[in-house]
């Protein structure tokens, strides 16, 4: 993985953990593109999956989506 | 009335070996009574001994019997068990004191079996079972074409749709009982209606589901049932109508042939099979039975049962029973595929392949290359859905493949339930099993496989998400096999196969050739008779 997308991961997996459970549940219940993103970093994070462009793609755009939340809360 | 069930082979001993053949019987009353209780040439004492069976199957078996006595018969009314007494409601020679009994019996099947019986005027008890407080009895009385028009009449006015419904299934109703259902409010069904109109015009309905409607219709001729099948042909969408044709009582020999040549699913390989081999014989069953004795296997064998043939205690004897009936109780009782299939699986040659199906049932079956068995018929009568093989041990487990197969399905529709720790590993197996399977994204790691496949095995999937092991255990019949048998053995077996190939459904199912070939893969089949089969087959590429 490029070391820029294993940051993106990190910091996405960072950032779910600080999130309010109830907004996360939210979140991941209401937007497959997310949850989807969400989980594609937790497992790169953990080196169960490598991620191709499409993929890395997704957990980009998680990590804005998640960092709004983060800020609206 | 059940009929007899045949048994060519049993005849033919009575003939050969009339002491043999008492011993048999013998044996079978003894340790097999459910084999024996429909063979037509039982005498009064063995129907006597098996009508005190423990088992109530049998003794229902001996009331159905034609040849059973009246004192039998009268002893079998008074049974604890209602399908006991169900089977002598229906024996044609009870008498009146049986009949008027049972038709006040407290159970509704029992009275339901009265109330069949086309012979009731003479006893005076239509009235009372047209008012029996059960409708399955009256619905059955209302569709009875011995009853008389006003006791038709008075269930038309009583009311019960689902009686006054039923009375269109009755064969021989008046016109003044037909207009009396219109004027209740009760039209004629569908299926009444289209025989009406086939009746009266000879064109027969467009559609796929009218025309499956119309077939239940026993009243339509062997022309009729030709002209459907011109109509729907081989699609794949008209296996239903074909599968009725096959079972239709005026389906005749071109027709069945022609529907075997064009059947492609279950349901018609199902309806087909039953017609054209609907028994197994007593013979068989004790041939398959680990409890006869060795005595009874060699004077059937004598007599030139099938089984004799892969039975490698017995001596060589010509099937004696034409070959495409000898080799369809061969299949019926799964004695030859515990014959070939065993050994080929136990020598590697061949594997026996089993996977869990909801929807089209499981399979089992051998994977020979070339073959198409895990979705055609010889995988379908051969090996699929039994699950009492006790040769072949079935044990499920769950593989990485199988995992991740299982968590891409869920991952279609994951709903996040919480977001505690496994919620989220759960969740993360199914979206990037779901990814790796359907698009670009990712590739799963070998230590994702890994964890995929512990959190899968912590998780209750669908028995149909799992693998099959088969593993081939002790048979229960140990003398049942091929490799061990004598040339001479071998080589009538091959005669067997071959005489059975031209019976059209043996062979255009490839159920004869895919036995051929077990025969020519086999290890040990003996040189001449490989010989004859690589003429036939042509050698084998592997």
């Amino acid at each position: 993985m490029e070391r820029d997308v294993a940051q993106v991961c990190r910091e996405v997996v960072d950032l779910m953990g600080r999130l309010d459970e109830d907004v996360l549940l939210e979140a991941l219940a209401d937007d497959t593109e997310l949850a989807a993103g969400l989980m594609y970093a937790r497992a790169a994070n953990r080196g169960l999956v490598e991620l191709h462009e499409a993929g890395a793609e997704k957990v980009q755009r998680a990590l804005i989506t998640l960092a709004e939340l983060a800020e609206e809360e | 009335m059940a009929s007899f069930t045949p048994d060519p082979v049993l005849d033919r001993l009575s003939i050969l070996d009339p002491a043999g053949y008492r011993a048999v019987l013998d044996d079978l009353i003894a340790v097999l009574p459910g084999s024996i209780v429909g063979y037509a040439a039982l005498n009064p004492a063995d129907i006597a001994v098996l009508a005190s069976e423990e088992d109530e199957a049998v003794r229902a078996g001996i009331a159905a019997r034609e040849d059973c006595p009246p004192e039998v018969l009268a002893d079998l009314a008074r049974d604890s068990h209602a399908a006991v007494r169900q089977a002598v409601a229906g024996h044609p020679q009870v008498t009146a004191a049986i009949i008027q009994a049972l038709a006040a019996d407290p159970d509704q099947w029992v009275r339901w079996a009265v109330a069949r019986r086309v012979d009731l005027s003479q006893w005076g008890i239509w009235e009372q079972l047209a008012q029996d407080p059960e409708d399955l009895v009256s619905r059955q009385i209302a569709m009875n074409p011995a009853c008389p028009e006003p006791v038709l009449m008075s269930l038309v006015a009583a009311g019960d749709f689902g009686v006054r419904w039923d009375m269109w299934s009755n064969p021989a109703l008046s016109d003044s009982v037909k207009a009396a259902l219109v004027l209740s409010g009760v039209e004629a069904p569908e299926n009444y209606r289209l025989v009406a109109e086939w009746n009266a015009t000879g064109n027969l309905p467009t559609d796929h589901d009218q025309l499956r409607t119309l077939l239940n219709h026993p009243g339509l001729d062997t022309a009729a049932l030709r002209a459907i099948l011109d109509q729907v042909g081989a699609g794949p969408n008209t296996y239903a109508v074909r599968s009725s044709l096959a079972e239709h009582p005026s389906a005749d020999e071109d027709l069945l042939a022609d529907l075997v040549r064009k059947a492609t699913y279950r349901w018609e390989w199902r309806s087909l099979w039953k017609r054209y081999y609907p028994d197994t014989w007593p013979s068989t069953l004790a041939m398959a039975s680990p409890a006869v004795s060795d005595a009874t296997r060699a004077a059937l064998n004598m007599a030139g049962h099938p089984a004799g043939l892969i039975s490698t205690d017995l001596p060589p004897v010509p099937c004696f029973p034409d070959a495409p009936e000898g080799l369809a109780q061969l299949i019926r009782s799964e004695l030859l595929v515990r014959a070939l299939w065993r050994e080929l699986a136990l020598s590697g040659t061949f594997a026996i392949q089993a996977w869990n199906d909801n929807l089209e049932g499981n399979k089992f079956f051998l994977d020979v290359p070339g073959e198409d068995a895990g979705s055609g018929p010889i995988g379908y009568l051969l090996g699929g859905y039994s699950e009492d093989r006790e040769w072949a041990q079935m044990t499920s487990y769950l593989d990485e493949h199988d995992a991740q197969r299982a968590f891409a399905n869920l991952g279609e529709e994951w709903e996040f339930e919480g977001v505690e720790e496994w919620q989220l590993d759960e969740a993360m197996c199914a979206f990037i099993s779901n990814a790796a399977d359907w698009t670009d994204d990712l590739t799963i790691t070998p230590a994702g496989a890994a964890f995929i496949l512990e959190t899968a095995s912590e998780m209750d999937f669908d028995s149909e998400d799992l693998s099959t092991k088969v593993t081939i255990v002790e048979s229960a019949l140990p003398h049942i096999g091929f490799g061990a048998a004598a040339p001479a053995k071998q080589d009538l077996l091959l005669d067997l196969l071959l005489d059975a190939r031209s019976q059209v459904l043996l062979g255009e199912w490839g159920l004869v050739d895919h036995f051929l070939t077990c025969l020519q893969h086999h290890p040990s089949t003996c040189q001449p008779v490989r010989a004859r089969l690589d003429q036939i087959l042509g050698k084998p590429s592997v």
